[in-house]
């Protein structure tokens, strides 16, 4: 215990840590002198030469000869990575603005659809609907290719652009028909305009306009309050034979060879939807003209 | 207002060397006892401070160079059995003592520096940095980056066996 306090006041001493009193008991210890005798000598102790200058000048000398560390050249400078970014950004941004949703119906399909502000659509056989689902309620439009009815909601314009003509909605309900060659719109409430290339309507409830091809267009009047073929049956009012048959066409899925009859026949009736060989007889039968099945696909038409 | 001392600056950089060149040489060379390996961790540590003299501050300096070389030693040789050859002082202090005094004087001082190469490494070291450059603990422990209660538990330990070895020899 004596030796461990006696080492502990050493220690202390040499870093000149003692207390007066502390050291004066440690002077009285009995090893004082040999504690100061190591002491002293350890101090005496002499470190070998060292040669400051000739070490700072080999230093130097190092220093200088890797002086110039080699500049690392970016492959890529930083910027590029920055403008990649931005691009794929940009691109992205055009994506998501421009995301447009697309509903397509094939042979003898129907689907109704619900548009972001719940106007109500219902596609007829073979057609393409599709709009752009960013600021729909801002902006109400849509491209329509074949046959739909549009119930539309009250709001902004609300527009149906199809490759024969425009149709923007100034009330609620009515049928677009841009098949291949025909384009007829049926008004059922409200009001719409019809803007094609060279003519301009307003269609009110009951009111309809059809042009075909390039021939005059035909303003004529419709009793129904929706059309006949959300309800299973394709109902025509003093069509031409041809637009008839390009109905029974997407609906059946089949090809009628009408070279052998007069296509510019004006036919009042409809045609259901859940049987081709009744839909033929009640098309074809009236206007004395034989529907004979080449094979599943496809029907000739002669005349009696 | 007093401008930041940067030690890329090649008079800042001198006068690093200057204040700390021979001290870092000492501490090395308590640590593996061998002459030129003490002067090259010296040169590494300067060289290694210059390359990073833009992420050391001035202050931090001194810190840097003791902690470099001693990194350098632990890489370089850290289990090698070394002998420490140390010199007398010239200083003439005893010029009037008798020759017997002289004699046993000097049979000291021989089992002393024999004494201290026994020692371990890192008592031998904290010790002589002590005695022969004359730091105080603080010092030390943050030279060596160890905690000041280490520093004075190892001086213990050094003084305990040099008290012992040289009390026999201090009585014949």
């Amino acid at each position: 215990m004596e030796t461990n306090y006696n080492n502990d006041l050493f220690v202390r001493w040499l870093n000149d840590d003692l207390s007066p009193e502390e050291l004066r008991e440690f002077e009285r210890s009995p090893k004082f002198s040999l504690y100061q005798k190591i002491a002293r000598n350890s101090g005496e102790l002499d470190t070998p030469e060292f040669n400051e200058d000739n070490v700072l000048n080999k230093i130097k000398a190092q220093i200088s000869t890797q002086q110039a560390p080699t500049k690392v050249k970016k492959l890529f400078p930083r910027f590029i990575f920055s403008a990649a970014a931005s691009v794929i950004v940009l691109i992205g941004f055009f994506f998501f603005l421009n995301r447009s949703t697309s509903y397509t119906t094939t042979y003898g399909e129907q689907l109704a659809i619900t548009l972001p502000d719940n106007s109500q659509v219902i596609l007829n056989a073979n057609s393409t609907l599709s709009y752009k689902t960013s600021n729909w309620a801002a902006n109400r439009v849509l491209k329509l290719k074949g046959e739909g009815y549009f119930n539309v909601e009250k709001g902004s314009d609300f527009k149906v652009e199809t490759n024969l003509g425009d149709v923007t909605v100034l009330g609620t309900q009515f049928n677009v028909n841009a098949k291949a060659a025909t384009f007829e719109i049926k008004c059922f409430e409200g009001k719409v305009k019809v803007v094609t290339n060279k003519h301009e309507r307003i269609l009110t409830k009951g009111k309809a306009f059809r042009q075909l091809n390039d021939s005059t267009p035909e303003d004529f009047n419709t009793s129904h309050s929706e059309p006949s073929w959300t309800n299973g049956e394709s109902a025509f009012n003093n069509s031409p034979l041809s637009q008839v048959i390009v109905a029974l066409e997407h609906q059946y899925n089949i090809n009628i060879d009408a070279s052998k009859i007069d296509l510019t026949k004006k036919i009042t009736g409809s045609f259901t939807h859940y049987n081709l060989q009744v839909a033929l007889q009640t098309v074809f039968v009236p206007l004395r003209i034989t529907p004979k099945q080449i094979d599943t696909k496809t029907i000739v038409l002669l005349k009696q | 207002m007093e401008k930041v001392k940067s030690v890329c600056e090649e008079n800042v950089f001198n006068q690093v060397y200057k204040t700390h060149a021979k001290a870092l040489y000492n501490f090395m060379y308590y640590k593996c006892g061998d002459v030129s390996k003490a002067e090259d961790f010296v040169q590494e540590s300067y060289i290694k401070l210059w390359n990073n003299c833009s992420k050391v501050v001035f202050e931090k300096a001194k810190s840097y160079l003791f902690t470099c070389a001693n990194n350098l030693f632990l890489n370089h040789v850290a289990h090698q059995k070394i002998v420490l050859r140390h010199q007398k002082a010239g200083a003439k202090h005893h010029t009037n003592e008798n020759p017997e005094f002289l004699l046993e004087e000097k049979e000291f001082m021989v089992k002393l520096q024999n004494t201290i190469t026994e020692l371990p490494e890192d008592q031998r070291t904290i010790f002589l940095l002590n005695r022969i450059d004359k730091k105080k603990y603080r010092e030390i422990a943050e030279i060596q980056g160890i905690s000041m209660k280490t520093v004075e538990k190892k001086m213990s330990l050094a003084l305990r066996y040099l008290e012992k070895k040289l009390d026999t020899i201090h009585k014949v």
